[in-house]
């Protein structure tokens, strides 16, 4: 027993109800980006919050892929750490300026218990990403689409950012995303010998 | 004079006529309403006890051999963190990822790698699976992070929470958590408590 390596690992999760961010998601056109998005501590504990800023894009298979803010977004808003009282919320106003859209980055919310935890520490994140969409919209002739290997290929040959509405696939609705300037985005359709895809700029395409 | 007055009296009276024409004949004026259901993504603690790593409780033999530097001897938690995810959304896409620091000893320098941990998560079978996952694999969708990384959901076309899932709300996280301490060819690492931090990010694009 004396050799015995005792290991303990705990994790204290967070009592009471729920931690939320209201919206998740937010999205401008042109160059200014200024908005408010709320956090939410529904549950009976003080909860730490902090707030960090990233850049980030959608890669092609739909993962996200946060970097350090780029260096010519700036991004005003007030106390980046701060305590959320026990059924509290909190209201994150922020400005951004940046040279040229388009452009996405991200505030992120990470919360955790704000009194001394035992054990392995439990954190709670809610990115709020911001998608800054050029004035010009993504058109018809700026995308297409292929069928390939169970896949939908998606491709934008502009320099635009957009965002897909939905994919039906099969009957199927498989949701919505951004696409990003020449950027051939995938979506996995096992079964399906068709698609239909419906974009935020008012257009449809169909494969053949 | 008499017929400046006479001419005063018939514009004020035809005045309060018009006044009285007017209430009479009024229409009242559409009033628009609006209302703004913004988008939300919160996470509900469903499980609350503490997830505890013990290997104390092992069997005589498993603790001679995880001394002896044996691999794959695993200590399941008894109970494993859950959480609900609850959401409002424009048709967008949700990945639920869990991040695993490494565990640190509270004195001493050895680690226990967060890529030692798996675990079993509560969507396995949403994701493709159904067996348990070791932190730093399975994560295509969850980018760089805070530490070792593994999907826990991915829901396409996420709209309500409320009328999309039959108890309104998604179980998230794990049904089984469990630790290698020492897989492949480490060290044994030293006897004492090792912490670590286990971040949890609802995230929709």
């Amino acid at each position: 027993m004396k050799t015995f390596a005792f290991i303990l690992l705990s994790i204290v999760a967070v009592s009471g109800r729920a931690q939320g961010i209201a919206p998740p998601i937010a999205e401008y056109r042109g160059s200014k980006a200024s908005g408010v998005f709320e956090i939410q501590n529904t549950s009976d504990s003080a909860m730490a919050v902090t707030l960090e800023t990233k850049s980030f894009v959608v890669d092609e298979r739909g993962g996200v892929q946060y970097s350090d803010l780029d260096k010519n977004v700036h991004i005003r808003m007030g106390a980046s750490s701060f305590i959320l009282a026990p059924r509290d919320t909190r209201m994150i106003f922020y400005k951004a300026s940046f040279p040229a859209s388009p452009i996405s980055f991200s505030i992120i919310a990470t919360m955790t218990r704000a009194e001394q935890q035992t054990g392995m520490r439990l954190k709670f994140v809610f990115p709020h990403m911001i998608y800054v969409y050029q004035k010009e919209k993504l058109k018809r002739s700026d995308v297409t689409l292929e069928m390939a290997n169970g896949k939908l290929l998606i491709h934008n040959t502009s320099q635009k950012l957009g965002r897909v509405g939905e994919v039906i696939a099969s009957k199927q609705d498989l949701g919505g995303f951004p696409i990003y300037p020449a950027q051939i985005r995938e979506v996995l359709i096992p079964g399906a010998a068709q698609a239909t895809v419906k974009f935020e700029d008012g257009f449809s395409l169909s494969t053949p | 004079m008499k017929r400046f007055f006479t001419l005063t009296a018939i514009l004020v009276l035809a005045l309060f006529a018009a006044t009285a024409s007017a209430q009479l004949t009024a229409t009242s004026a559409p009033v628009q309403m609006k209302a703004i259901v913004p988008e939300y993504i919160g996470l509900h603690v469903a499980n609350t006890a503490a997830v505890v790593f013990d290997y104390s409780l092992m069997s005589d033999v498993s603790k001679d051999q995880f001394v002896q530097g044996y691999s794959g001897i695993m200590m399941i938690a008894p109970t494993a963190p859950s959480w609900n995810l609850v959401y409002n959304l424009s048709n967008r896409t949700v990945t639920v990822c869990a991040y695993a620091t490494d565990l640190t000893p509270t004195t001493g320098s050895d680690i226990i790698p967060a890529t030692y941990i798996n675990g079993i998560p509560l969507q396995s079978t949403t994701l493709g699976g159904g067996g348990y996952v070791f932190f730093g694999q399975n994560n295509a969708g969850c980018g760089a992070g805070p530490g070792a990384s593994t999907m826990i959901d991915k829901i396409t076309g996420a709209k309500s929470s409320y009328k999309n899932e039959p108890t309104h709300m998604r179980p998230e996280g794990f049904s089984m958590l469990q630790i290698n301490a020492h897989e492949g060819t480490d060290t044994v690492p030293l006897p004492g408590t090792y912490l670590g931090t286990l971040y949890i990010v609802a995230q929709a694009i």
